[in-house]
This record gives C-alpha cells, structure tokens and sequence, in this order.
C-alpha cells in the first residue's frame, strides 16, 4: 500500500510537474489521490509540495546528484525536523534514480492517455513529454520531436513506441553512434535515422 | 698419389674433350638467320652430350679399373669415389658457371625453346639429351640437380617474359575466337614440350605462367571484346569458341566469375531489349497523350498502363512471353552445349532471367494471357505432348516472377471467364497446368482454382437435378442453365450488379432459387447477370436469326421487344429501364450498335456510345448464317486507376498474409529472434511474393500493439503472448 501510494505520489509529482501541460489531455489529480500524496509526504503547505516537486524534478528528470542523506537517518516513520517534508520515499528513488525514472516514464504513458481504454497517446502530447522528460538527458529527443512534426504521417505514438524511445536516448547517441541498422527498432525509430542522416548530409 | 693422378687424368681428358668439341662450336653469333641460329645452338647441345658419354664411360672404365683403391683408399681419406670425383670434375670444368660453356650450353636450351615457340622446327632429341645431362647431374645441394638449380629458373624467367609480351600482341592483333584458339594452342604446345624434352615438373610453373599472362591478366577484355566478345559469339551462335572459352577460363580462379558477370549482363541486356520492345507500341501511345513525358517513360522502359485495345495487349503479352521463352531456349542450349552444364553458371543465367523478367512490371499478366491464349485457341491441332512442353515452359517463365501472388490473381480471372464462357479447348489441358502449378507453387496456391472446377462440376450436377425437378412441376417459360460459384473462390466481386431483368427471366430465377435453397438450407444466392449470356431468337425483315449474347444485351434487346420499329430509345430510357451500370451499358449498347452485327441503330452514328445518343431496332439487319455469336466488346485493359486499386488490393492482401505468417511463427517458436523472425517471414513467403523487410517490420510492431507478441528486454527479440 504504501509503495503505491509511493508511486502514485511520485508519478504524479511527475504531472504536476507539468503543470502547463493542457489540462483537457491529461486526467486531473483528483483530490482523494492528491490527499494520499500530501500525507505519505506529509505535505501541509504549498510551499512544502514546490520544495518536494523540484528536489524529485533535480532527481530523476535532471539527473542531478541525490541530496545528502542525513547522517542520522531515523528508522521511524517520523519527518526529522530538519526536513522540510518526509523524504523516506526521495531515498528510495535515489537509491536507483534510473528504475525510478523508468517507472516514471512508464507511468506517463498510461497518464497521458485521453481515455483508458486507448492503445495510443497523441503525437502533441507525447511530444510534449518527451521535451519536458527525456530532453534535459537526451539531447537527440529534441531531433525525434523535429521529426515526429515534421511528418505528418505520425498521429499517435503506441506503448511499443513510447517504451522503445527511452531506449533508444540510452543507446543511440545524436550522433547516431550506437544506431544497428538490422536492429528491432520500431520503424518509426528507423526511418527518424534515415531522415537526420539525410538532414546532416 | 694415385688418387691424384686419377683426377688430373680426368681433368685433362675433360679440358681435351671441351678444347676439341665444345669450343669449337660455340655460336657465332654471325648469322641473324633463325634456322642457322637453331642449327649452331643444336651441334653445341649435340657436342655437350658426346662430351659427356665420353667422359662418363671413361670414368666408368677408371672407376673399375680403380675398384681397389676407392674401397680403400678413398673411404679412409674421407674423398670421393672416383665416380662422383668424375662427376665433380665435370661440373667443375665443363658445367659450372664461370665457365663459357655452361652459359653457352644454357643459352643455346633457350634458343631452341624459343625458336620452337615462335614457330620454327628444332630438333626435340639434341634438346632432349642435353637437358638430360642437366637432371642427372647433382650439384650436391640436397640432391638438386643441375637442371633445377640454372636451367629451370632461366626457363621460367625466360617464359615469363616471352608470354607477358605475347598475351599484350595477342590482345592487339586478334579478335576473341582467335585469341583463345591461340591460348589453347599454346597451353597444349607447352604441355608436349615439357613432356618431350624438359622435365615433367617444369609443367606446373610454366602452365601458371601461361594462366597468369594469358588469362588472368586478359580476361575482362577479351570477354567484352566489341564485335567478337562474348555477346557476339552468342550471337553468331559460335557454340565451339564458347565452349573453349569456358575451358580455357574455368582454368583460373577469376574466370568463372568473369565468365558468370558476362553471362549475367548478356541475358539482362538481351531481356530489357524484349521487356523495351513490348512496350513500345503503349509507350508511343503515351507520347500521343502526354508528349512531356515521353523521355521518362521511354527512359525507363516501362510504361503506366493506358488503355490499349486488349487485342493489342494480347499481342504484346504473346510476343513478350515467346521471346522470352526463346531467349531461355538459346541460352539452355548454349548452357548445354557449351558450358559443359556448369551450375554455377546456370545461377547466373537464372539471376539474369528472374531480374529482367521482374523488371517487367506486367510480367505476371502477360504470362497468364500467354497460358489463356493457349488454352483458349492455340492447342487446337496441337498434340497433347506439344500442348504439354509449351506449358512446361511457360512454367520456367513462371518461376521467374517474384510475385505470385500478382500472377494468381490475373491467372483466376482469365480462368474463370474461361469456365464460365466454356471457352477452355480442353479441360485436360487446363487440369494439367494446374497440376504444373500445383507442383511449383503448393497445394494453397491452387486451392481456389480447384475450387472453380469443382463448382463448376458441381454445378453441371446440380442443373441435371434441377431439370429433373422440372419435369415434375411446371417449368418457368424461360429454361435458364445456372452456374453456382462459391463467392470465396471465385475473383468475381460479391456485390450485385444492379440490372432489372424482365419479368420471364426473373420468374425462371425464382424456380430455381427455390429448388436450390430447398436442397441448401441457409445458403445464399447473388445473381451474377453481368457474367451470364443468353440465346434469343431474332425476327428481322428477311428471316429469323438465332443470336447469342449476355444477359445484359438481351435485357437490352428485350426493351425494344413491344416496340414499333421505327421508335427510339434514348441512351436515358434503356439506363432508366434496365438500371444497368453506365460503363457496362455503354459496352453493351457499342456490342450491339457499333460492331460487326448491328443489331441497333444508334442516332446519331459513330463508334462511341455517348449519354445523349439514341437507339432503334435495325430491321434490315441480314447475315448469312442461322445461328450468330455477338461476343461483347471488350472492356478496356486495367486504367491506371483500376491497376492502383489492384495494387493496394494486393497490398492490403500480403498485409494479411504477413501477419498470418508471423502469428503462426511465433505460436509455434514462443520466442524468436528480429532477424531469425524476418528471415522465417521472407522464407516462407517467398512462393508467393517478396516481403519488404521493412513491411515485415510494421507488421511486427502492429502485432505488438494488438497483444499478440512482446518485446524483450534485449529489444531484439519478440515473445509470443497466448
């Protein structure tokens, strides 16, 4: 329970992150699950969620080095009174930044779907995300969403996709080093190469 | 002491012999004359072997005189027996190189090989034995005889030199065919002369030489030789410079594939010159529509169907397929003949066919007319064995063509109008060729055209039933014969064509369709009257005429059944009437109005049907025969809007079959690899058609949205999902 809550409280961190995402497209934080978040984190205030906010934003989207443990790290549940909220759930992430960010990443594709029951999210939205989640790290997403505009052909981006593309920023570097062409990319991912080799040529 | 004494008698003897035979012998060098030069070269040669018996029978006489002294002197002092002494000492005296003779001797070997090369007579014997002394004498290196330490390298350097200059005259001066009688003439003669009077394991060196100077180094060029190369000895049908050809160049290691790459692009030039030919005449009339694209389309050599008369494509396709069928012909034979059946040049020459062939865009078309034309008409007279190769043959065109697929679909509609129109000259022919179908491409890829001979089996059945059944009750005015086809095998489409039949036939229509849905409960019928013809008795002005046509003309003529003679139907009446779509109809109208039967008058008259024309019946109209078949005109050939939509058709068709293919995969294996997946795909796929890795792909991936696989975590490989 209290590891989902975890990620519930997370993953939606991650949304309200993005804030200025259109709200049409995104569900809502609904006000029970927003209850959850505040008391697992032992939220008050505003102030306190920006100060959690931005440490999970320097954490797993900037990928900045973790804040220093306190030394005297209280087995109890207990908030330390020199932390500004509870931080037993930012250590866990910490410990493994990089699954957390997958679980993050993951996490946004069922997020951004406009209904449950759809296979895809749309191309706008998922661009969006991805500058938002993957740029800062991966520089050659910013390419990926170039090109996924550029053709018009694209109009949804499926969970095969969505997933492939992380992968994709941890193996190919922009300057396409890394990049089999025999490999399983999906197509799309194939055809985004043919189209920047074609660019820088 | 005596020992000594032994070997300076020996060196003087050899001195004496040499002073007295050789030197005088030595050459001139006065005479430029070959013949003299080969004669002086031959008494030095002859003068080193009497030397050389001289001296060996003398030392063999010393030697046994000496017996005594050579047990035990010689082996005590740790010297050579006399006999090897003597052997020594010639060496040292005779044979050795500072001395004039040895050079003298050597050169003199090279003169004679020389001259012999370069045509002239020598005499082989005093060649022969003076080279003998050579291979008997041991220098005493490792029991290498005198002949392979200077002789043979002189030799080979020497042949080096002579072949590299003769393989640069030989490519200047002659034309393919003689520069191989040549080369072949040379490999022979080098061949005898080590064996008649040089040693026999010179023969390997010396044939590198000849494979290196004359074939490796000349290949390409000989083979592309301008107006005797390959290509014209093709096409002079010079079968026995071909075959020497290949025997000369299956020698070296490049000349095979020399020899393949020179096939290869012979069959290719020969097949786009066919593919460039046969659409000609469509390319002009695409010039007449479009005169700016004229250089694209005759540029590629392909040509964007138009409307052509079908006569005319008929043509074309019968010509394509037979020049094909010849191409192939002479190329077996030159195979056969020739190449001595090689098979690696025989996947060259099925290289070269499958991509000119492919190349055609409308290969499997014309392939399918070629069979319908024969099955149609051309068999008559022919026997069955005649009728049996021509199709055979027509099979390894077949086999050719990539994609099946596209050939299945044209070869289903040609089969059908034969069935339905019994236009088939013989049915055993027809179940022949799909036997030979059967066996190239697999039981799927008939199975629908069995199905059609079994319907219309099945339907001759049913029609002798059905007319039993009639007999028992009241049979409609109007005796119809009815094919039933199952709607999945047959290329026809599954809607109706609209058509509003007349009153008598539509009550013929229901008897039947009652007793054939009193037999099958549950089935359903769709009339097909666009594929039906009909007999109807015609009374003009003279007499009465028997005419048969498709059920849509008689709908049509039915419509001036009630009417006076002199009134007209207008083009919007007869639509009104019969609900006839506007291409058939007008198609119909033309058959009726425009062709050889005018049945109609068409007002205003003209070979085209318009929307505002009109129609009155032709009372004059007179032939000379009772009975007349009114075959309808053809409809056009595919528009290029037609063949877009058979395209994506058939597009959307492989898409199946991929899919197909990879869930059948997959649920068999569980787990594969991306590129073992693909490979399978491809495989398996390709007796139909040839699937784009990249099509492959999407496939995947569309599979991957709907649940049906996984990817793993490597990302290289998919699991499949139960």
């Amino acid at each position: 329970m209290a590891h989902g809550c975890g990620r519930n409280g997370k993953d939606n961190k991650g949304g309200v992150d993005e804030g200025h995402l259109e709200a049409t497209v995104c569900s809502p934080v609904s006000m029970p699950v927003f209850e959850t978040i505040s008391s697992y984190y032992r939220i008050a205030s505003i102030s306190q969620l920006a100060v959690a906010a931005s440490d999970l934003d320097k954490l797993l989207i900037q990928n900045l080095p973790p804040l220093k443990k306190p030394a005297t790290a209280s087995p109890s549940k207990k908030k330390l009174p020199d932390e500004p909220y509870d931080r037993t759930a930012y250590w866990n992430y910490a410990a493994d930044s990089k699954v957390a960010f997958k679980t993050l990443y993951a996490y946004c594709f069922t997020f951004a779907k406009s209904s449950p029951a759809s296979r895809s999210i749309e191309k706008d939205t998922a661009t969006a995300f991805w500058t938002v989640l993957l740029a800062p790290q991966y520089p050659i997403v910013t390419d990926i969403v170039e090109f996924v505009n550029e053709k018009a052909n694209y109009k949804g981006i499926n969970k095969d996709v969505w997933s492939m593309i992380l992968d994709f920023c941890h193996t190919v570097k922009p300057d396409l080093s890394g990049y089999e062409a025999d490999g399983a990319w999906p197509s799309m991912l194939d055809e985004f190469v043919q189209w920047k080799k074609e660019k820088s040529a | 002491m005596l020992y000594k004494g032994t070997t300076n008698l020996i060196i003087e003897n050899l001195n004496r012999l040499a002073q007295e035979d050789l030197y005088p012998v030595f050459p001139t060098g006065a005479s430029s004359e070959p013949t003299q030069q080969s004669h002086e070269a031959e008494l030095l040669l002859k003068a080193l072997r009497k030397v050389w018996d001289e001296h060996k029978s003398n030392v063999v006489k010393l030697s046994q005189l000496l017996n005594y002294m050579d047990r035990v002197y010689t082996t005590a002092e740790g010297v050579p027996k006399i006999q090897e002494a003597g052997r020594q000492l010639f060496l040292k005296h005779i044979l050795q190189p500072p001395n004039a003779i040895h050079s003298h001797v050597i050169d003199a070997v090279l003169k004679q090989i020389r001259l012999e090369r370069e045509g002239y007579v020598i005499n082989r014997s005093a060649v022969k034995e003076c080279v003998d002394v050579f291979i008997g004498l041991d220098t005493g290196d490792h029991g290498m005889s005198v002949y392979e330490r200077d002789l043979k390298p002189r030799i080979l350097s020497e042949s080096n030199a002579f072949y590299k200059n003769e393989g640069v005259i030989l490519l200047q001066t002659c034309d393919a065919p003689e520069y191989l009688r040549r080369v072949e003439t040379r490999f022979i003669s080098e061949e005898e002369r080590t064996h008649h009077y040089l040693s026999p394991q010179t023969h390997p060196p010396l044939r590198q030489l000849l494979q290196d100077h004359l074939l490796t180094a000349n290949l390409v060029e000989v083979i592309s030789m301008l107006g005797s190369g390959f290509d014209s000895m093709i096409d002079t049908h010079k079968y026995d410079d071909l075959s020497r050809m290949y025997r000369l160049f299956i020698m070296v290691p490049s000349g095979i594939a020399c020899m393949k790459k020179a096939l290869k692009d012979s069959v290719v030039r020969r097949g786009q010159e066919i593919n460039r030919t046969t659409s000609e005449p469509t390319a002009q009339e695409v010039d007449q529509d479009e005169p700016t694209a004229e250089s694209s389309a005759k540029g590629k050599g392909k040509v964007k169907a138009r409307p052509t008369a079908v006569s005319q494509t008929l043509t074309l396709a019968l010509k394509w397929v037979q020049d094909v069928l010849d191409l192939k012909d002479q190329f077996d034979q030159l195979w056969g003949q020739s190449l001595q059946s090689d098979r690696t040049l025989e996947s060259a020459l099925n290289d070269a066919f499958e991509t000119f062939v492919n190349q055609h865009e409308r290969c499997s078309e014309f392939i399918s007319l070629f069979i319908d034309d024969h099955l149609k008409r051309g068999l008559k007279g022919k026997t069955d064995s005649e009728i049996d190769s021509i199709l055979d043959k027509t099979i390894t065109v077949f086999r050719f063509v990539l994609e099946k697929d596209v050939f299945e679909r044209y070869y289903k509609s040609h089969l059908a109008k034969r069935l339905l129109h019994g236009r088939s000259v013989s049915d055993d022919a027809e179940r022949g060729m799909l036997a030979k179908l059967k066996v190239e491409c697999g039981y799927q890829f008939t199975h629908k055209l069995e199905g059609m001979f079994h319907d219309m089996k099945i339907s001759d059945d049913t029609m002798s039933s059905y007319r039993t059944y009639l007999e028992n009750t009241t049979p409609p005015d109007i005796p119809i014969s009815v094919t039933v086809m199952t709607s999945s095998v047959w290329p026809m489409s599954l809607a109706p064509t609209p058509c509003n039949l007349p009153s008598g036939l539509l009550s013929s229509c229901k008897s039947f369709e009652k007793f054939y849905l009193n037999r099958h409960s549950g089935r359903r019928l769709t009339w097909q009257p666009s594929l039906g013809n009909a007999d109807v008795k015609v009374a003009f002005k003279s007499r009465t005429h028997e005419l048969n046509v498709s059920t849509f003309a008689l709908v049509i003529l039915l419509l001036f059944e009630d009417l006076p003679t002199s009134d007209f139907l207008t083009y919007y009446d007869i639509h009104e009437a019969t609900a006839i779509s506007d291409s058939e109809l007008q198609r119909h109208l033309q058959t009726l109005a425009c062709a050889k039967y005018k049945i109609l008058k068409k007002h205003p008259p003209g070979r085209d049907v318009a929307k505002d024309d009109s129609f009155s019946f032709n009372e004059d109209f007179s032939a000379p025969l009772q009975k007349i078949k009114i075959s309808t005109v053809a409809s056009k050939v595919e528009t290029s809007e037609e063949r877009k939509e058979t395209q994506s058709h058939l597009e959307e068709e492989r898409k199946y079959q991929m899919e197909a293919c990879i869930v059948r995969l997959m649920k068999d294996r569980k787990h594969m690899t991306h590129n073992d997946l693909v490979h399978e795909v491809t495989h398996q796929l390709a007796g139909r058609f040839v699937p784009n890795p990249l099509d492959i792909k999407k496939r995947i991936e569309g599979l991957i949205e709907k649940e049906y696989l996984e990817r793993c975590d490597d990302r290289k490989s998919y699991n499949y999902l139960a």
